[in-house]
């Protein structure tokens, strides 16, 4: 079941036409990746499938779960945004409340939803563990908990309420090597056991390559290549996907033992 | 021939101490300095700049001293060591076009004739992907993969012998990035730039970077031919930050250990992230040694080195413990 559906959107500021995607579909347990540089539009086609796009003119269908996003009313928009699909984003600390414990800010969030008491701590400490986060983390501060951390907690909060998209904009770009390989196993985990449906933006190719199960190449606003993540990779067509392949920077294979 | 060297070299802010006792040379070609957010890579590049005094070694520059260099040999170092941060608009005065910056720089240093500067900015501004055209435009007019070319024209216009990078290519896309990786590999190869590479981008380091040190905790952990430490580390950081960094096509990256562990006060600073930790590691802080053609400062060393990749456990199970890993 295609959790996000995309048709024919075009976004224009103005007569110039910064986004157009003629169809982009993300299922459940299925992760989508736009991949381009910057200024090819991977992130207004992101935003865009949230309502998220500002003074530009966004036309097309898009569909997330049963909501038709362009039509919907704000309200119904803020509730696809707030438990349906999750945002994820390269600097999570700046969306955290600085003056409350994370526990405060998941029992808050839940408190809307109507989960309380016992039932809320424990969806609460099922989400965290979900991410691979130690449930005590709930009792600091955003500014006591790292990148990778805050990360995984942004993702967590978004579990616990229920979400069945998550849609990613560079969350790896601002974390150390280390981290980032954490946050991609947590993403690969969640779409594999508990079937979400991922729609990752990102200008990292290799990272991309090791778990999006589809790819689209976006380059000044325009798709120039989509399809299964094995095949463009392998066989890329187009000669901009070409040049970003080869512009990776390669390793060393290791060397098995001895 | 050493062009810039750490001998021993301690940084601290205030009674903190950040560095510990680094020796690093830098030569003609590149040297890699890997590490990650907390490392201490760029307060260990201030003291290579001589924006930082030592608390205790020595950083040395050709055969002198840099804290003893008078105010000639202070103003021959400025212009024979260039630094490259992030974010080049650091290095772009804001009321300047992008052509008046480099030609200020051209004519700080050495002398160029009126009429020649226009084509020098241009050339330069070629040199690193960038339309000459650009060298009306102000820093707020340009992207910031713009600026940042415009800052290592900027470097290079001095024609520097060795540059200093934290960082340079990490908010450029991979198509510029590569672009400016070609230009540093063919300066190195024309004209004998060093430079040293300050970076947690493995990939970039392995194709710069003849020899490289890693740095853990404001310590090196391991250093070598920057080959060695990517083919076969014998480091348990060394050979995480390897397994860490996702291939094109290739596995999932690993993850080992709990990366959030803060650097251990005694023994081994890795000890409470490292799947090979032992009784030792805990009470007795392992020093550089050689082994296998470079120096690692790890007890367990000789084990890593020669055991399987594909043995150690790959994603930390719930809760984020350590994987198993071989104990002793």
């Amino acid at each position: 079941m295609n959790l996000i559906s995309v048709r024919d959107l075009v976004v224009r500021i103005g007569d110039r036409v910064i986004a157009s995607v003629p169809e982009l579909d993300v299922a459940a347990g299925e992760c989508v990746a736009i991949v381009g540089e910057s200024g090819s539009g991977k992130t207004t086609t992101l935003l865009s499938t949230l309502g998220l796009v500002h003074g530009a003119d966004v036309a097309g269908r898009i569909r997330v779960g049963e909501v038709d996003v362009l039509t919907a009313s704000p309200a119904r928009l803020r509730e696809i945004r707030g438990s349906r699909a999750a945002l994820v984003v390269q600097s999570p600390q700046a969306a955290l409340n600085p003056t409350m414990r994370l526990g405060t800010l998941m029992r808050r969030a839940l408190a809307r939803h109507g989960v309380k008491g016992a039932r809320a701590r424990e969806r609460a400490e099922e989400a965290v563990r979900a991410v691979l986060l130690d449930p005590e983390i709930l009792r600091r501060h955003p500014h006591q908990v790292s990148g990778g951390q805050a990360q995984r907690f942004v993702i967590a909060l978004a579990l616990a309420l229920g979400a069945q998209v998550l849609l990613a904009d560079e969350p790896t770009s601002a974390l150390d090597v280390t981290v980032q390989a954490e946050v991609v196993a947590v993403l690969r985990r969640l779409r594999d056991e508990r079937g979400l449906a991922v729609l990752l933006v990102s200008h990292d190719l290799a990272l991309v390559s090791t778990i999006a199960d589809r790819v689209v190449v976006m380059r000044d606003g325009a798709v120039v290549e989509s399809g299964p993540a094995a095949d463009v990779f392998a066989r890329p067509r187009d000669p901009y996907t070409r040049e970003l392949i080869a512009a990776v920077p390669r390793l060393p294979e290791p060397e098995e033992g001895s | 021939m050493t062009l810039l060297a750490a001998e021993g070299v301690t940084l601290a802010y205030g009674t903190t101490a950040v560095v510990h006792d680094v020796s690093l040379t830098v030569d003609e070609g590149g040297v890699g300095l890997i590490g990650e957010s907390g490392s201490g890579k760029t307060t260990l590049a201030r003291a290579l700049l001589g924006l930082l005094r030592p608390r205790s070694g020595v950083v040395r520059y050709g055969s002198r001293d840099l804290a003893g260099l008078g105010r000639a040999g202070r103003a021959e170092f400025r212009r024979a060591v260039q630094p490259v941060f992030q974010d080049g608009s650091e290095a772009l005065d804001p009321r300047m076009t992008a052509g008046a910056s480099i030609a200020e720089a051209l004519t700080t240093h050495h002398r160029v004739p009126r009429d020649e500067r226009r084509d020098r900015v241009a050339a330069l501004l070629a040199g690193v992907g960038l339309d000459p055209a650009l060298a009306g435009r102000r820093p707020h007019e340009m992207s910031g993969g713009q600026r940042q070319r415009v800052a290592i024209a900027r470097a290079l216009a001095v024609e520097p012998r060795l540059l200093v990078l934290d960082e340079p290519t990490s908010a450029l896309d991979v198509t510029v990035q590569a672009r400016i990786l070609e230009l540093l590999e063919g300066l190195a190869a024309d004209r004998g730039l060093g430079y040293l590479l300050i970076t947690h981008n493995l990939g970039v380091v392995g194709r710069l970077c003849r020899t490289s040190s890693v740095l853990f905790a404001g310590r090196v952990v391991e250093s070598g031919p920057t080959a060695d430490l990517l083919t076969r580390p014998a480091h348990p950081y060394t050979r995480a930050l390897r397994d860490a960094v996702p291939r094109l096509g290739g596995e999932p990256p690993r993850t080992a250990g709990r990366t959030e562990a803060a650097p251990a006060p005694t023994g081994c600073p890795f000890r409470l992230r490292c799947p090979w930790a032992a009784d030792r590691c805990r009470d007795e802080a392992p020093e550089l040694r050689e082994l296998a053609g470079r120096k690692v400062a790890c007890h367990r060393a000789e084990e890593v080195l020669t055991t399987p990749a594909s043995s150690v456990a790959r994603v930390p199970r719930d809760g984020g413990e350590a994987p198993d890993a071989p104990r002793q």
